[in-house]
């Protein structure tokens, strides 16, 4: 999962705790079941505890994925949130090899809308499916929207150049790469 | 109190039934954001070429000052940026309840002999006449090679889609 409040400060920081500890309950509610919960069940539950709690004024994108670590189907639900960078690994590449800028995609679709909007809004379930290799970066704006000492955005475009050239190190490395070179810890900004 | 020092400004020019509206600067939570709503305007249309940045609060901003327009009116919105393209795509409400139309926008481009990112000025209609909704072949400015696309198609055109 991962999410993204509209703004900053206590409002934004209350309405993530709000989804944090509704997130809390769903597990622990599921973890009694043998199914887990649709991606689109997830996002309508946090989606009225939004509601409730923002009552408009604080919204929340947020993007809930599924991955069945045997068949590699992934399952997914989006909340107007950022698509994921997924970079796919060739049928006869070695996993560790570098990989081309055109490996990288996004695991896209129209999104739904935003969390905190409406009780009413209906999210969908879409699926993926990846194979042995592929890797996925969940990200939200913060990072896109890093500007280096001449202005310009690190953008969707930076990502996915830094991403295609580090999508063979583990994950540990892939997001001290895109950290290091978003410029986002040179804003004074922190990673926890 | 934090400031903005590139504050939205909003200059707007009214001819007859059609009301114009250039937006420059940063719209964010220190944005005021409203426009005339008054009998006889008809049409909008909003130049975003100098809106420079929106943040997730200049998106609630923009959405709500959509949502004061009455319906029924004619919208359009020309030489959207990047990332104004991007919340278009990612926000369901963007919009209002308008159907609007995108007279051009910008497009990410990589030059790989000069080593830069380019915007290219785009319609929806060349978009378009690719026939699948791919990048339109463009050259750089500076070397005249064959430019890139910097981005993944889908994603950025996708607010095309019916």
């Amino acid at each position: 999962m991962i999410a993204d409040a509209t703004g900053h400060g206590v409002p934004a920081a209350l309405i993530t705790a709000a989804a944090h500890s509704c997130v809390a309950t769903i597990k622990t509610v599921y973890a009694q079941q043998d199914q887990a919960p649709a991606p689109s069940q997830v996002l309508r539950t946090l989606n009225h505890a939004i509601c409730a709690s923002g009552k408009g004024a604080v919204k929340m994108s947020f993007h809930v994925l599924q991955i069945n670590s045997q068949s590699g189907l992934c399952r997914y639900a989006n909340a107007s949130h950022e698509a994921p960078l997924i970079s796919r690994c060739g049928v006869d590449q070695d996993v560790g090899a570098e990989r081309e800028r055109d490996s990288i995609d996004c695991i896209l679709q129209k999104p739904d809308a935003t969390l905190g909007l409406s009780v009413d809004t209906v999210y969908a379930d879409y699926e993926v499916q990846f194979k042995r290799g592929d890797k996925i970066v969940l990200y939200t704006d913060g990072i896109t929207e890093c500007q280096n000492a001449e202005g310009k955005d690190f953008g969707d475009s930076g990502l996915m150049r830094i991403f295609a050239k580090v999508a063979h190190y583990d994950a540990a490395n892939i997001c001290k790469a895109i950290v290091e070179k978003s410029g986002f810890l040179s804003r004074g900004n922190t990673i926890s | 109190m934090t400031t903005d020092t590139n504050q939205l400004k909003v200059h707007k020019k009214r001819q007859g039934s059609q009301l114009f509206v250039r937006l420059s600067g940063h719209l964010n939570e220190f944005s005021k954001l409203e426009v005339e709503v008054e009998p006889g305007i008809d049409a909008y249309c909003f130049d975003l070429e100098e809106l420079d940045q929106i943040n997730s609060v200049g998106v609630q901003v923009w959405a709500k000052m959509m949502t004061s327009i009455p319906s029924g009116k004619q919208m359009e919105v020309q030489r959207c940026g990047l990332r104004f393209v991007n919340n278009m795509n990612l926000y369901a409400n963007f919009m209002g309840f308008h159907s609007v139309t995108v007279g051009s926008f910008y497009a990410p481009y990589y030059c790989e002999a000069c080593d830069d990112s380019r915007r290219i000025l785009l319609t929806p209609e060349e978009v378009r006449a690719t026939g699948s909704l791919v990048p339109p072949k463009k050259n750089c400015s500076g070397c005249n090679k064959l430019l890139s696309f910097d981005g993944v198609p889908a994603k950025y055109f996708m607010f095309m889609k019916a």
